[in-house]
């Protein structure tokens, strides 16, 4: 609102023109209601009888001053009445009505509950706030029982700190013997890997060896064509057993899709179709996972079909085997034959059609088949008993390797300050909020869990944040569980969990603040360090006015 | 390889295999939208199509074309304001004539009443056909529910003339009105001070649908009987058959506005303020305007499609006239609307175009009443009369309301009302959603989330707050429960066409209906309320009747089958579009009755989603479910001033957009515009994000806030404007066509309005992204910028800037604006503030204004406890007074006392004229003379120049602390006021 009108009366009356109405005498003169004490100097008045607003330079009759009439553009003549409370709050420099509460804690209470016919003890306990009594009201001064219940509470929260804080201690002398073990363990695995990194060589040099020796043999037995055309017959035939093989799986993926292709259009239907109005769980439930399946589907990337266009060429595609005729020094080439369908794209494609295969036996579509046998390989058992060796000491080293990399990602891990989380590890709490209990585990999972016993998934853990908890109106420590199940029409699930220093882990309270995002207030020792949720003792003397 | 080395990278096998599966599927749906197939077209409805086929025939016949309706002349009679007579109806092929009897009706304040019957049925004498129960007569009852009981005043001083079959009938005030009916064909024409308004079957669109037996299936290769009407006897939609058992039954009327391009009302649709025409062509509808009650999951603007409720009242408009007609008629009922040049001379005033209505209905009788204005306040006057004026709300209903489907919890509840305080956000209301029941059971609580109700509603009223429950009219078919097992046991439901008790589906699934037409059911409903019966509620709870069109899931068109049976066995067919108002009703009455230990009464509150005419008497409405767009918000302006001038003014739509998330911008916005909402709610559905005013967080959070307080500074100002509305019927939200009826640029604005008397006029920012509005001024009086000023002044389109935080509104000169300045956290809690006047100078430097006031919750205000006050701004005295508008003021001196500390805190005059200015400052020495009680007093005068003269200049008269109930004077310039005068800054 402009102020043009606000600006005007002080403006004529700091002029001088007009003579202060009441001589106020200061012997008589006190603080005015709602004025903070340790700004006394601000509201006395001048030796004019004047009164200078706070944060604009005008000044008023002193009489003016807490009269219900708001006279200061920035609204500080009237800090005991609500008479400039239509003023935005950036305007007025004055926090509220200043309660001073003896016998508690001094506060602000906000110009607008000022003189509104409602004590308002939850702020000003000792009522001072309605001191016109409009429409009749009185407050009496109560902050005398406020006040010792008030301590009371303090203090048993002062308690409940203080053992939190040794609880927290023990969580962290705990979580440093946890990362010891996990750095002893690399220490360990370290040298396990270099001594496996060893047989691994060996194995190599082992089956190497072998090759050779079968080879040599290869080339010196055999029918008129030689090894050589053996193996260029073998060639052959696998390449065709191959086609085939990729042909069959082909057509059978197209006839799957052809069936997919009709589910889906069933259940597109069924989605346009259904009246949402009908509310039937059932119904609503099948839709929703309709959509949680389109919703989790990836759209088509050219290069897949990039890939299957080049399935489909490769089928096409004729070997011309003349190239191949035997020449003289060739025995190391004839291995290169698998260039037809290099190893990796070969196994990869067994791979993907296979593993489709399987998917689609697991959900039910295709009807089980017996897995053929692997056999008909012209591997010798020697050379096939190296490479199993060799197999072996490759995945004992990888297996130690991946180990490693997890205990050291685990090390780099946020574990939260002095790594105290890692002492929680799965450790879980749960409570009951309305028709549901609510559990989350430390770094672990949320769920929620209904009467009949079924699970949603609310959130894993991944990792930390600081928030305002309003409810304290402090900045905390919340753990962030994201990514759980994805909710009917709406987003994924998530689950943040505030947390409040005490030495109990426990579940204060659930909310779902947004649909499908829960807010946990919990308690935990975990948080006991850094001063989280900390409860000061409340003081009984008026504390400085700051501005 | 590229290819490959991408495709090798998923993490697991499995999930690669159903990656490739999959790629090649996109079968992601657009969003879905309303679901046209669920509703009928014109085409799909049969008497619908059979009158528009009808109405296209006669059209193409042209001249030769000869409605089949006349008078029997000597039948016709006049007695005490009622002329009847017999019409008869020629039927081709049938020697004997249909007959149907005409009475014509004539209201003390000049309104007319046309109702045509069938004798038949008056007498049934027909067949239904099956085992029907159903009622042999028209549906005769609407009147009961939509008018107000004392509605049937006559005017005993018609003149009648009868020559050459031409019935001439004089009335009205000074007898100006006049009523020609021509006998045959049969015609009514309507005309005042010599001009023709309004013509009944000007076109021979007319049909009544007589009863006749069903004609026996024609033989193979035989036409059918021309009685055989198409889909006459059954007819099936969306795999609901409706058995017809009376047969075609449709009436249909063509009513002519001569000289009217623009028609008004029929709410509700969501379309614009000038009903557009509905035969096709640019911009034009190819469906006429359907009113049937229903609830249409995710409606579409710009459409002439029905909606949740339905008002049957058209007003007429064009430079110097407005009249009106209200269709009694509850069935569902279609409205084609067309504009055509002229044959004939143009009557005065008259612009190119007459506007041709042509009205259907499937069953009932034809029933019309004509208002013949002549301006629209004597229009909307008349309208109330009959149907009845808005009901005074309790205070709290007028300022803001929070609500979200759903608030889960009492926890949820006080941490939401918690909040706004911390936000310092005003609000008075927190509604709870079905989610607050023990499983959709009505009058019970969530034991779980809920299980201490009392504390929760107590909590709200420590700050004078009101917390509103739904209760709906689907009642759930569960064991254990007592609600069920009384509608059962005292056989109040609503019956299917075999007279069983009717199940269908709602929210809790399997339901029965309460029949609110039954008065047992108003009885047993009444009871229900009490607060030693509805635990958990107190003084503070109020109701929400939702889903009463009814809303049926698994119903046709998502409602009541039309055969079903109610009370007094008529067929829910005649009565749909009164259902809903019926339960609204029962609802209010209920409400009403509820007293406290003291056996005090209060005020009820009702919002509902389905009406027909009259429920302005029992409540307010919201436009229903609409959705967080733009789009939306721009419907729904037109929307709301559409319900005030069909007489239901107190309606608002939700705020924020009930489907889908707004951007904060649109939040922004919809406050911004929503403040001027006569019901002011904000509503979320329950798949949408939390949207409370504090979430957006600075900026948005403190402009809605601004906005917010704007609306409760302004409360003095709305509640006299609702007073307004409950006295004589005049709009809350005005268009500029009621408040300049003369300026014909403006008769088909809709999206800026007036707020009342107080010429407050808003243009709300409805689009996104918009720095600039232009609004248009409807006269040459002088606008100010309500926050800085500035002068706008000019009849047509002015420039307004509006970022984000800059609402566009303006104060026009010569109007006094009652405000309430300070700041509470709701409307209760400033009883005790004091006021503000704005009195803003016109051209001739006079204004005036009115302030109502009483204590807002009590019928006290029925006996006289209230204030009601004139302001005058007088230029030749340079004063300002009050005075006394109470109707019998000696009634009103024990509230006087009751409100005596109620003062005024501060007078401000904008665009103070230099005579004024040059006086007040030579003679004043800046002090304004007061008198009050026979003294003399003084105050404070501050005058501020304007920054130059494209601004008001104003003056301040500083905490006058003139008392809102008493008569006064303030003088600006009286120097000296004989004797002692007290000063007083």
């Amino acid at each position: 609102m402009k102020s043009i009108l606000l600006l005007s009366l002080p403006l004529t009356l700091a002029k001088g023109s007009q003579k202060p109405i009441v001589e106020s005498e200061n012997a008589a003169w006190t603080l005015p209601h709602g004025a903070n004490p340790a700004q006394i100097d601000k509201f006395r008045p001048d030796a004019q009888n004047q009164f200078k607003c706070l944060s604009s330079p005008y000044t008023i009759p002193y009489s003016l001053v807490n009269d219900d009439y708001c006279d200061c553009p920035d609204g500080t003549d009237e800090p005991g009445t609500a008479a400039c409370s239509y003023l935005n709050h950036t305007i007025n420099p004055l926090p509220g009505f200043y309660c001073a509460n003896k016998g508690h804690t001094p506060t602000y209470i906000p110009f607008s509950r000022v003189n509104d016919g409602i004590c308002d003890y939850d702020v000003c306990c000792d009522g001072s706030d309605e001191w016109m009594g409009v429409g009749g009201v009185k407050c009496e001064d109560k902050c005398e029982s406020i006040g010792r219940e008030a301590r009371k509470i303090a203090a048993e929260a002062r308690k409940l700190y203080e053992q939190g804080v040794r609880a927290y201690r023990s969580l962290v002398a705990k979580a440093v013997l946890l990362k010891k073990e996990e750095e002893d363990k690399i220490v360990a695995l370290e040298g396990e890997i270099v001594r496996t990194k060893g047989l691994v060589e060996d194995r190599k040099r082992e089956l190497k060896q072998i090759e050779e020796e079968e080879k040599s043999k290869m080339a010196t037995s055999g029918g008129g064509k030689g090894k050589h055309g053996q193996l260029l017959d073998f060639a052959k035939e696998r390449v065709k057993e191959m086609k085939e093989k990729l042909q069959r799986l082909k057509d059978e993926r197209e006839a799957l899709q052809g069936h997919l292709d009709e589910t889906e259009k069933i259940l597109t239907t069924f989605k346009e179709e259904y009246n949402p109005n009908f509310n039937d769980e059932g119904v609503k439930r099948a839709v929703k996972a309709w959509e949680d399946y389109l919703a989790s589907k990836t759209s088509p990337s050219t290069d897949t079909l990039d890939f299957l266009t080049d399935v489909q060429a490769m089928l096409f595609e004729e070997v011309n085997w003349e190239e191949w005729e035997p020449e003289e020094t060739i025995l190391d080439d004839m291995y290169a034959i698998e260039a037809l369908l290099p190893p990796f794209l070969r196994s990869w494609v067994h791979g993907q059609l296979s593993s489709l295969h399987d998917w689609l036996i697991e959900s039910g579509v295709l009807a089980h088949r017996k897995t053929r046998s692997s056999g008909g390989s012209g591997t010798s058992p020697k050379v096939q008993k190296a490479t199993d060796a060799l197999a072996n000491a490759e995945s004992d080293l990888s297996s130690k390797e991946s180990e490693l990399s997890r205990i050291r990602e685990d090390l780099s891990k946020d574990y939260g300050a002095d790594n105290v989380f890692r002492a929680l590890k799965d450790v879980c709490t749960e409570a009951q909020s309305g028709e549901y209990t609510y559990s989350f585990c430390h770094l672990g999972r949320a769920t929620q869990k209904n009467r009949d016993g079924g699970h949603t998934h609310l959130g894993d853990w991944t990792g930390f944040e600081r928030r305002l908890d309003d409810e304290i109106e402090e900045e905390v420590l919340v753990v962030k569980y994201e990514r759980g199940a994805r909710c009917w029409n709406g987003p994924e699930r998530s689950a943040y969990v505030y947390l409040r220093c005490s030495a109990e882990e426990k579940v204060l309270s659930v909310a779902e603040t947004e649909k499908c995002v829960y807010k946990y207030v919990a308690t935990s020792p975990a948080v006991c360090g850094s001063g989280d949720g900390e409860v000061p003792v409340p003081e009984s003397q008026d504390e400085a006015w700051s501005p | 390889m590229r290819l490959l080395q991408n495709l090798l990278s998923p993490a697991s096998p499995g999930a690669g295999g159903l990656t490739v599966l999959l790629l090649l599927l996109d079968l992601i749906t657009p969003a879905a939208t309303v679901k046209h197939e669920n509703f009928k077209t014109c085409s799909q409805s049969g008497f619908c199509r059979r009158n528009r086929a009808f109405a296209d025939d006669a059209i193409a016949a042209g001249d030769k074309w000869s409605s089949p309706y006349e008078v029997k002349e000597d039948t016709i009679a006049l007695q005490n304001g009622v002329l009847t007579a017999e019409i008869l109806k020629t039927v081709p092929g049938l020697q004997e004539k249909v007959v149907l009897p005409l009475t014509i009706k004539f209201h003390k304040t000049g309104a007319v009443r046309v109702t045509i019957d069938e004798l038949k049925r008056q007498k049934g004498e027909i067949e239904l056909k099956g085992q029907s129960k159903a009622r042999k007569e028209r549906y005769h009852e609407t009147e009961r529910w939509a008018l107000v009981p004392d509605w049937d005043i006559r005017d005993e001083k018609v003149v009648y003339d009868n020559r050459k079959g031409q019935i001439t009938l004089k009335f009205g005030p000074e007898s100006k009105y006049k009523a020609i009916v021509t006998a045959n064909p049969f015609s009514v024409k309507f005309e005042r001070d010599g001009e023709t308004h309004i013509v009944f079957n000007d076109r021979g669109l007319m049909n009544v649908e007589h009863w006749r037996p069903q004609p026996p299936a024609p033989e193979e290769g035989k036409e059918k009987s021309p009685e055989d009407l198409d889909g006459g006897w059954d007819e099936t939609f969306g795999g609901n058959t409706d058995t017809k058992p009376r047969g075609p039954e449709a009436i249909a009327l063509d009513i002519t506005f001569p000289g009217y391009e623009h028609v008004y009302g029929i709410p509700s649709h969501a379309t614009s303020l000038s009903l557009k025409t509905t035969k096709g062509g640019d911009g034009a509808y190819s469906e006429p305007y359907r009113l049937y009650n229903a609830d249409v999951f995710e409606y579409i603007v710009d459409s002439p499609m029905t909606l949740y409720g339905s008002i049957p009242f058209m007003q007429a408009h064009r430079k110097g006239s407005s009249v009106g007609v209200l269709w009694l008629n509850a069935a569902e009922t279609w409205v084609d609307v067309v504009k055509e040049k002229p044959k004939k001379i143009l009557p005065i005033g008259g612009k190119s175009e007459d506007t041709k209505t042509h009205w259907i209905s499937e069953s009932g009788l034809l029933d019309v009443w004509v208002f013949l204005g002549p301006d629209p306040a004597t229009l909307y006057t008349s309208y109330g009369a009959l149907t009845g004026y808005t009901k005074m709300p309790p205070s709290f209903a007028i300022a803001y309301h929070q609500c979200r489907w759903n608030y889960v919890s009492q926890e949820d509840v006080k941490d939401v009302n918690k909040k706004f305080d911390k936000h310092d956000i005003p609000y008075d209301v927190i509604w709870l959603d079905i989610e607050y029941t023990d499983g959709k059971r009505y009058f019970t609580f969530d034991p779980l989330t809920f299980p201490d109700p009392m504390s929760m509603m107590k909590n709200a009223d420590k700050t004078e707050r009101k917390v509103v429950l739904i209760i709906d009219p689907h009642i759930k078919n569960t064991e254990n429960y007592d609600i069920v097992d009384e509608l059962k046991s005292k056989d109040l439901a609503v019956k299917d066409k075999d007279g069983n008790i009717y199940e269908g589906w709602c929210w809790p699934g399997s339901s029965h209906w309460v029949d609110a037409f039954n008065p047992a059911a108003f009885e047993w409903w009444n009871s229900l309320f009490t607060f030693d019966r509805f635990k958990g509620t107190t003084k503070n709870t109020f109701i929400w009747n939702d889903m009463n069109e009814p809303s049926v899931f698994n119903g046709p068109e998502t409602t009541m089958p039309k055969d079903n049976i109610h009370f007094d066995n008529w067929e829910h067919r005649d009565v749909h579009n009164l259902n809903g108002m019926t339960f609204m009703n029962a609802t209010h009455q209920a409400l009403e009755a509820r007293q406290d230990s003291k056996g005090r009464t209060q005020r009820s509150f009702v919002l509902t989603r389905a009406f027909f005419a009259g429920a302005q008497r029992l409540g307010a409405m919201w436009t229903g479910d609409n959705e967080a767009k733009w789009e939306h918000l721009q419907a729904a302006f037109p929307m709301l001033l559409s319900q005030g001038v069909a007489g239901f003014p107190f309606s608002g739509a939700d705020v924020g957009g009930f489907f889908g998330n707004p951007s904060k911008e649109l939040l922004t916005r919809w406050y911004q515009s929503g403040i001027w909402y006569p019901f002011f709610r904000a509503h979320a559905h329950i798949d949408a994000k939390r949207r409370e005013p504090y979430i957006a967080g600075d900026p948005y959070t403190r402009i809605i806030r601004e906005a917010v307080r704007l609306r409760y500074a302004l409360l003095p100002a709305w509640y006299t404007a609702f007073h307004r509305a409950s006295q004589d019927g005049m709009p809350i939200l005005r268009p500029n066509f009621v408040v300049h009826p003369d300026d014909e640029e403006g008769f088909a604005l809709d999206d800026q309005a007036y707020l009342g008397d107080t010429g407050i006029l808003v243009k709300p920012v409805v689009s996104e992204g918009v720095e600039t509005v232009d609004i248009h001024l409807g006269d040459n009086e002088v606008y100010y910028d309500y926050w800085t000023y500035k002068i706008y002044q000019g009849k047509g389109l002015k420039n307004y800037p509006a970022p984000l935080d800059q609402m566009p509104v303006l104060m026009r000169g010569g109007h006094i604006i009652p405000r309430r300045d300070r700041h509470r956290r709701s409307s209760g809690l400033m009883k005790y503030d004091p006021f503000t006047l704005v009195v803003v100078l016109n051209d001739k430097g006079n204004a005036e204004g009115h302030l109502y006031h009483d204590d807002g919750e009590s019928f006290d205000y029925q006996k006289g406890h209230y204030i009601h006050r004139k302001f005058t701004f007088d230029s030749a005295t340079k004063s300002l007074s009050s005075t006394d508008l109470h109707q019998d003021p000696p009634t009103a001196e024990a509230y006087n006392k009751v409100v005596k500390s109620l003062l005024v805190e501060k007078i401000l005059i904008v665009g103070v004229s230099k005579a004024i200015k040059a006086s007040v400052l030579a003679k004043s020495k800046n002090k304004a003379t007061i008198l009050e009680d026979g003294k003399y007093r003084k105050a404070s005068m501050v005058y501020t120049p304007a920054q130059d003269n494209t601004f008001g200049d104003t003056l301040l008269i500083r905490n006058p602390k003139v008392r809102i109930a008493n008569d006064w004077t303030v003088y600006l310039d009286k120097k000296d006021a004989g004797g002692a005068v007290k000063d007083e800054l």
